[in-house]
Order: structure tokens, then sequence, then C-alpha cells
């Protein structure tokens, strides 16, 4: 659970009384528009912001009781993709260094080893030979290998956690399933648990086991897979889902889109945060923040039309 | 149906330290009343397309051959005046981002008052400021905002706004850049809405250009499919998704996740778009291409007739059409 109030002159609540549980080893989605709220969440997940209120609770730690010092160490377990490869890597290191660099600070694999190491995770993300990557700039790639490279550093160390962080939106079309392949395929080998946030349903769909979508920095359902897209509960989710086009010309349709956009969370709607746009508000809505209730098994959703029966 | 714009064998470059083929003998046309997709990847010359069509290219860009025709009108040899009557009266563009478009200082109603006087300087204020007010209204924007400022605008307001503007001067085309691809998923849905309501409402030409293949099945009459600079196919949308003929179309439709498929597996497409200042001799394609034979390295495909208003640029549909022809 965490409550944030990031302090810029003004108190935004970015994030209000989120809960979801990830399960090690799984992909977990966090999908929502901008303003969501996601990449907070995110980023509180990974002890890079301490929340206002709430708990985060990774193997059993509440991260954010640890003093500096284990949090640190707690770190080293988790690692970052961001969205542009090219502003999350040094332009003036080389492909090897970058991925030496963590190695050398964060693990315990001798300097005379470091090199071989960083090959074998050349390949390991498709960059291959690795001899005539390691050498090279950021500046010489492609833009899927630049994000190649910077998921090679996130997993050099090890990580059991991994924050992708719209890990394709950047990526051109015809190579985001080869960077959505290679983080299953990490995921897989390193037995690693990935917290995915992205704004892309079909992304989520493809990757992810377990969902939660967010509006205006909260949960508004929570589900598998087959739950999200093939029952949709709430009316939000049944927007976004309705919203996205989708690539079968013989499937245009007349759709039914909420009007408005996602409000500022600086002055968030009373209530449901989702009432001004959505379609079935009624009385309560406007008046009662509505709880995240296990609809069914599984399968969560904070809306009034389900609450109370 | 009439063409309105006939592109034939345009060629564009840009020459910085070294040159760069935006756009390589490129031949489409654009009919009255259609909806034209143009797909591609960022550096597929779409853009620059778009931006030939405008009489935009401006050095370090240079359009290098080809010819441009608008409504029986040679826009590469018009005089600048004559250009500019087109430009915003005949043919009007949004683009992608609407902030940087916009002036944070002037009123919306202003933005609408100063381009249409600067294109029509005879158009009092008041004539200026009641087709703005026109303009809202189809926008679904109310009246009493005419006064306030971009920044008092939502993102997807202000990419309406752009759209009324590019209608004000009641042009025959619009170019639309990725005019929703900094918008979220529920406003991109409103404004493709808004697009398309427009569009039929002026009896508009429309070409959309956009790397999403979703949008393209939504809006598109026809779609034409870029790579590199060259157009690798062009055919009706529904031939473009259920009958694709070139290899780079069927490999980006296998590739892209679809929500209403379920366990799609997604195929990847080896490597990645090629340089523009260094580009694969033969079929751009080719080194990405899983059929790729002698030939393709060598040669440059020509576009192939493969069924009615269809073409795609591939060697190894020859044999298939010419066997096709024969029955």
């Amino acid at each position: 659970m965490a409550q944030l109030l990031s302090r810029t002159g003004e108190s935004v609540k970015a994030v209000d009384n989120v809960t979801f549980d990830v399960e090690k080893g799984d992909v977990f989605g966090l999908v929502g528009e901008s303003g969501s709220g996601k990449t907070t969440t995110g980023k509180i997940t990974a002890g890079l912001l301490r929340p206002t209120s709430g708990k985060v609770m990774i193997d059993g730690v509440d991260l954010y009781t640890l003093e500096r010092k284990k949090l640190r160490a707690f770190r080293r377990k988790m690692q970052f993709v961001f969205q542009d490869p090219l502003s999350s890597l040094n332009p003036k290191m080389t492909i090897g260094n970058a991925i030496a660099e963590p190695l050398r600070y964060l693990s315990d694999v001798p300097a005379s080893k470091r090199r071989d190491q960083v090959l074998e995770i050349l390949e390991r993300v498709g960059l291959s030979p690795a001899d005539s990557f390691y050498s090279r700039y950021p500046h010489h790639l492609s833009g899927g290998q630049r994000q190649r490279v910077v998921i090679a550093r996130a997993i050099s160390i090890d990580p059991e956690y991994l924050i992708a962080d719209e890990p394709v939106a950047m990526v051109d079309v015809s190579v985001r399933a080869q960077i959505i392949e290679l983080l299953l395929k990490m995921q897989r080998e390193l037995n690693l648990t990935i917290l995915l946030i992205t704004h892309d349903l079909a992304v989520a769909k493809y990757m992810c086991n377990k969902i939660s979508v967010m509006y205006l920095g909260k949960i508004m359902e929570s589900g598998r897979r087959k739950d999200i897209f093939a029952n949709p509960l709430h009316p939000y989710t049944q927007a976004l889902l309705q919203a996205v086009p989708i690539p079968n010309p013989r499937q245009r349709s007349d759709k039914q889109i909420p009007l408005g956009e996602i409000p500022s969370a600086l002055n968030p709607p009373a209530g449901c945060v989702f009432h001004p746009r959505c379609p079935f508000v009624f009385g309560r809505c406007s008046v009662e923040v509505p709880e995240l209730l296990e609809r069914d098994a599984g399968h969560f959703v904070a809306c009034h039309l389900y609450s109370g029966k | 149906m009439d063409a309105l714009v006939d592109i034939e064998g345009l060629s564009v470059e840009y020459r910085t330290d070294v040159i760069a083929q935006a756009v390589q003998d490129v031949s489409l046309e654009i009919r009255k009343g259609e909806t034209l997709g143009l797909v591609g990847e960022s550096g597929s010359g779409k853009s620059t397309l778009g931006m030939a069509l405008m009489g935009l290219i401006q050095p370090p860009g240079y359009i290098t051959s080809g010819e441009v025709t608008f409504d029986g009108m040679d826009l590469r040899h018009l005089s600048k005046d004559a250009l500019r009557n087109i430009r915003g009266k005949r043919i009007a563009m949004i683009f992608q981002d609407p902030m940087t478009s916009l002036n944070p200082v002037k009123k919306i109603g202003n933005h609408f008052i100063e381009y249409i006087q600067a294109h029509e300087p005879n158009t009092s204020e008041g004539k200026a400021r009641s087709i703005a007010e026109t303009a809202l209204a189809d926008l679904g924007i109310p009246a009493s905002r005419i006064d306030d400022y971009p920044h008092q605008f939502s993102g997807g307001m202000r990419q309406r706004v752009m759209i009324g503007l590019a209608l004000a001067l009641s042009p025959s085309l619009i170019i639309a850049d990725e005019p929703t691809t900094a918008l979220d998923v529920i406003v991109e849905a409103q404004i493709l809405k808004l697009l398309r309501d427009l569009k039929a409402k002026y009896s508009l030409s429309l070409m959309l250009i956009t790397h999403n293949m979703g949008i393209v099945a939504e809006m598109a009459d026809r779609v034409a499919v870029m790579y590199a600079g060259r157009i690798a196919e062009v055919a009706p949308t529904t031939k473009i998704f259920e009958d694709p003929k070139h290899p780079y179309t069927k490999a980006l439709l296998d590739t892209i996740p679809n929500i209403q498929v379920e366990d799609k597996v997604l195929n990847t497409i080896p490597g990645s778009p090629p340089s523009l200042t260094d580009p694969p001799p033969g079929c751009p394609f080719h080194p990405r291409c899983p059929y790729a034979f002698e030939r393709c390295r060598a040669e440059v495909p020509e576009p192939i007739v493969t069924g009615t208003e269809s073409e795609a640029a591939c060697f190894l549909l020859e044999g298939v059409v010419a066997r096709h022809s024969l029955k």
C-alpha cells in the first residue's frame, strides 16, 4: 500500500491507496494513461520514492523500514529499464563499460573476469558477435540495439526484480516484438519478477499474467489477463479497451468513447475519480470513493456498480 | 475515383555531412474524398512525403526528381505566390504535437484570425472570428472558450484546435502526420472520430500518416506502406490486412500485438530499419527478409500489379502475378 505526496509547491496525490501483489517470477502489468500514477508506483516499489503512507513488502521485508545501508543492498536486487534508451546510456561510455559498471560497483565479479562476463551478457541479449559491440558507443547502435544494451546492463548483476517502464514505447514498430520477446526470455531464464509499466494494452496483454489498471492515482481494476480482457468490469477499463485501435478493418464500429480527458491530479474529482466521465454514473459515485473489492476470485474492481451486491 | 494528388517518381534527399535518401522514386495518388493511410516506421520517409506535398521541403532537403500534381497543377514549378495560395487554402497539415504548433501567448480565437487573415488578407476580423466560432462548434469546444490561451486547454482540445485551424480555409486535402501519437488512447479515439466526422461533413481527402496499423485499419480506405524511403505496397485496406503481398507488410502485421486475438504468437523481424545515409543495395528490406535471394541484393524491385488497385514492389511476386494473369 502506498500513498504519496510529492512536494512541489502544491501537493499532488500522485498515487492514492494503491494495493497489489506481484508474485515471484511473474510479469505484472501496471496499465494506465499518462498521469495515472503508474510510474510513481513503480518507483515506490523499487525503493526510490518514499510513500507518505503505506508499505512495500518485498520477500516479507518492509522496504521503507530498512535502514539506508540495507535498503541499498536491497536495491541491488532491483533494476530499471526505461522508455528512452538513449537518455539512459552515457554517450561517452562504450557499451562494454556501460554493462561493466554495475558489475564493478554492485557485484563480486573480480576485475579480471569482468570482460568475459560482459561478453556473455551481450550474447545473451542478442548483441552478437559480442566482441564487435563491446567497444562501440551508443550512437553507433540502432534504437532496438540500445534498448538491448539497457536490458543487458539491468540483468548484469543478476537482479530478482525488474521494473520495465514503457520499454517499447520508443522502439520502432518492427523491432518492438524483439524487445518484448527478449524481456520474456530474460524473465524465464533468470526467473525474474517483472513489473511492466505501460500505456499499451496490447503489450500488457501479450506480456503479463496479472494486470492492474490505474486512473488518476488509483487502481480501478486488478485481475488476471483474462479477467481484464475478456471480462472487464470497471467502466474505465471497458472504455480503454473500446478505444484501442484494432488492426482489423472489418471491425470498425461506432465506439462509445467517454467524453473529456483525465483531470488534473492537483484537483481530483470527489468520490470515484472516474465519475465525471463515466457513462454509468449515479448519485453515490460523486460522493463516496469506491473500495477495491474482490468481485470474483482474484478479480478486483473499485466501482459502486458492483459494491454492496 | 479521380486523383486529387498525383505523385510521380518523387525523390527527396537531405544533404548535411552525408546525404540521406529520405524518399526514393515514390509514385502515389490521393483520390478525391478518400482516406489514404501512409504507414511506416521512423525514417521510412512518410513525413518527408507529406512535407513535399505541402511544398515545405527546404534546405538541407531537396527534391531531386519527380512530379507532384495537385488538382492539375504542377506543385514543383509553381511560383511562391501560387504555392502560398494552395498551402493552407487547398492543402492543410496537422502535426503530432499541438503544443509546439500553438503560440502560448496568443488566444485561441486569435490563432484563427491570424491564420485566416494571413491567407486571405481581405477577410475582416469579425468575419474571421465568426469562422473561428463555427470551427469551435464543429470541434465540440464551447464558444465561450474562444478567448482562452492554449495552456488552458487539455492536450486533446489543443489537437482539436489544430484540426479546426487546418479546416478554417476549407481545403480539399488534409495531411495529418501522426495526429494522435502524443495523446492517450481514449483521447486518441475521440480525435480519430472527429477527423472521420469532419472529413465526411466537408467531403475532404485525408492523408493519414502513422506508424500505427490499428489506426490505419480503422480509418483508411487505401493503405500505402513505406519502408526506407520507398513504397513497399499499396492496396485497399482490407487487402493489406487480409492478403498482404509484400514480405515487409506481412512481417509487420505478424509483429503487432492485438488485444482481440487470444494468445497470438508475435513474430519478430530480425534486425532494424536500414540507415538512410548508407542504405543496402537492391531492395531495402532484403537484409531482414526471410525470402531474399540473389536478385534482391542487386536490383531495386519495381512495383508489380498484384490485383485490383494493388501493387507491391517485390521480385517474389513477378512469377506469381504472371501465372495469375495467364489464367
